[in-house]
């Protein structure tokens, strides 16, 4: 459990420490759109928004399909 | 929002995916393209396969499964799903109604990932459908197994009167019952002469009751079985099971097929009022079969009109072509009338009737293997030995009693029964006044879980 926790905090203190390196949210941005993370589509609003898309402006993740459901026995899954 | 709080929402998003994503890995739920993790334990052996294809903008879903026509109220089942490839079937357990269509509602929510929370927003969408049956008949036929393709692997299952009478519609399949089914009105028995059952079915440690039969000729929950396996069913029931030609509890008719671990504690009575009627506890006209580790606790009844011979045996009526029977029991009330061809043609043996093979003009001696079998008699026109007629000689009774043996009672198991599959206990006997007597017996232990 201790060993847990210490790796819990780990984490989070080098995922901070990482971010605290890149307060700007141009450069933030700037990096995803330059990693393939976002598109340059997704920047150019955000860049509207000074990098602070409000809510309604997202894109919603409703792109999902699903085929015809079917039942199955628990060595048929797929 | 200011541009520090949005960085600060960040930077909780991102470390918390990163701790979520390194308790998952953790759990080892990531295999094949996708991870599912099911919540609050639920299980079941089957369930629902979902196609999908995702968002190429997140791998991170649930998927609720909910009863009805609405994901309203609380999922059935609830599961996390981490999908990595671009399209895969989803399994998700569900331990939906076997005995007919049911309707559910799945809810799918989409989660943006760390690095796009800033532009992505969750999504959900809900689909309904309603289970179809898995055994090639269509939406609405009546018995239609909804659960299993029939193969060995993976059987039909049958857990209602209906479907059981649908078993004669898939007569070479494998068959499982999973629960109790009682029985209302009179049976008409699966399978015929012209299209026998050659399935198996298997119990597994259930019991069917209220079996009821009459104005069949082959009567039994069987009427008539050819390279068929019957195992792990109980059949219990205070109606009689009737028959004109051949009558057993389990079958009137077998031929090359297996009784394993199966009881009847039923009524059997032949209404026949002429030609040859035979009447088994089990089973009434048999060929080449195997009983093994079974029982009956009844009574046979034949006594209408005037027959010319009366086969009647506590497991079976006849047994040809070298049946074996081992490791059995019986305790049986006899009501059997005279035979019209002679006394010694009222063939009625504590295990089998007759067992010489042949038929016809081609009748010869015949032998029953047998071994650790137990027999009891009471009531009028019983057996005296195991086999009445092995010779095929119907001008003298040339009974025999190898490999059986007649009891009073059972104090403990008795030789030959493995302490693995039988253990002592009480059976309820039907009498033929319409009461009942309750013995000491050995009983099958996949009965008493």
């Amino acid at each position: 459990m201790k060993k847990f926790l210490t790796a819990f905090l780990l984490v989070t203190v080098l995922v901070f420490c990482g971010f605290s390196s890149q307060e700007n949210p141009r450069e933030y941005y700037a990096s995803l759109l330059g990693q393939g993370i976002i598109t340059a589509q997704e920047y150019e609003p955000l860049e509207r928004y000074a990098f602070e898309l409000p809510e309604s402006e997202r894109s919603p993740l409703d792109g999902f399909v699903i085929g015809e459901i079917t039942t199955c026995a628990i060595g048929e899954q797929g | 929002m200011t541009g520090r709080a949005g960085r600060l929402r960040r930077l909780l998003a991102a470390s918390l995916a990163v701790n979520m994503f390194l308790l998952t890995v953790s759990a080892g739920a990531a295999l094949g393209g996708v991870a599912v993790t099911v919540q609050d334990n639920y299980q079941a052996d089957y369930g629902v396969t979902i196609p999908f294809t995702r968002s190429p903008r997140t791998t991170d879903y649930t998927f609720s499964l909910y009863e009805g026509g609405s994901a309203a109220g609380i999922p059935v089942v609830s599961a996390k799903v981490e999908m990595t490839a671009a399209q895969e079937d989803v399994y998700l357990p569900l331990a939906y109604d076997i005995t007919g269509p049911q309707s559910y509602t799945l809810k799918i929510e989409a989660r943006p990932l760390a690095d796009r929370i800033g532009t992505d927003t969750a999504a959900a969408r809900e689909f309904s459908f309603t289970t179809k049956p898995t055994c090639g008949c269509a939406a609405g036929t009546a018995g239609a197994f909804y659960r299993g393709s029939g193969s060995a692997a993976d059987p039909f299952y049958v857990g209602s009167q209906q479907q059981l009478a649908h078993v004669g519609a898939h007569s070479a399949a494998n068959i499982y019952q999973d629960r109790d089914i009682a029985l209302s009105g009179n049976w008409t028995p699966i399978g015929s002469q012209s299209a026998p059952f050659m399935g198996t079915y298997n119990g597994g440690g259930h019991r069917i009751t209220g079996l009821n039969i009459s104005g069949d000729n082959h009567g039994g929950l069987f009427g008539y079985i050819n390279q068929a396996t019957i195992q792990r069913l109980g059949i219990e029931t205070t109606g009689v099971i009737s028959g004109t030609e051949a009558v057993g509890s389990f079958s009137g008719v077998a031929n090359n097929s297996n009784l394993i671990s199966c009881y009847a504690v039923a009524q059997v009575r032949s209404t026949a009022t002429s030609g040859w009627p035979v009447l088994g506890g089990l089973i009434g006209s048999n060929t080449a079969c195997l009983i093994e580790d079974s029982y009956f606790a009844g009574s046979l009844q034949c006594t209408d009109g005037s027959v010319n011979v009366r086969w009647s045996g506590g497991l079976c009526g006849i047994a040809r072509e070298l049946s074996t029977v081992r490791r059995t029991w019986n305790i049986v009330e006899y009501s059997i009338g005279s035979a019209s061809l002679g006394p010694n043609r009222r063939m009625v043996g504590g295990v089998a009737g007759d067992v010489s093979s042949g038929s016809g003009s081609e009748c010869r001696p015949g032998q029953l293997g047998a071994s650790n079998n137990y027999w009891s008699a009471s009531g009028s026109g019983g057996p005296t030995y195991a086999v009445a007629n092995s010779a095929n000689d119907m001008n003298y009774d040339s009974g025999v009693n190898t490999g059986c043996t007649q009891i009073s009672s059972f104090s403990s198991l008795p030789a030959g029964f493995d302490p693995s599959v039988w253990e002592m206990g009480t059976v309820t006997v039907p009498t033929l006044s319409g009461g009942s007597k309750t013995v000491a017996a050995p009983v099958l232990k996949v009965f008493q879980s």
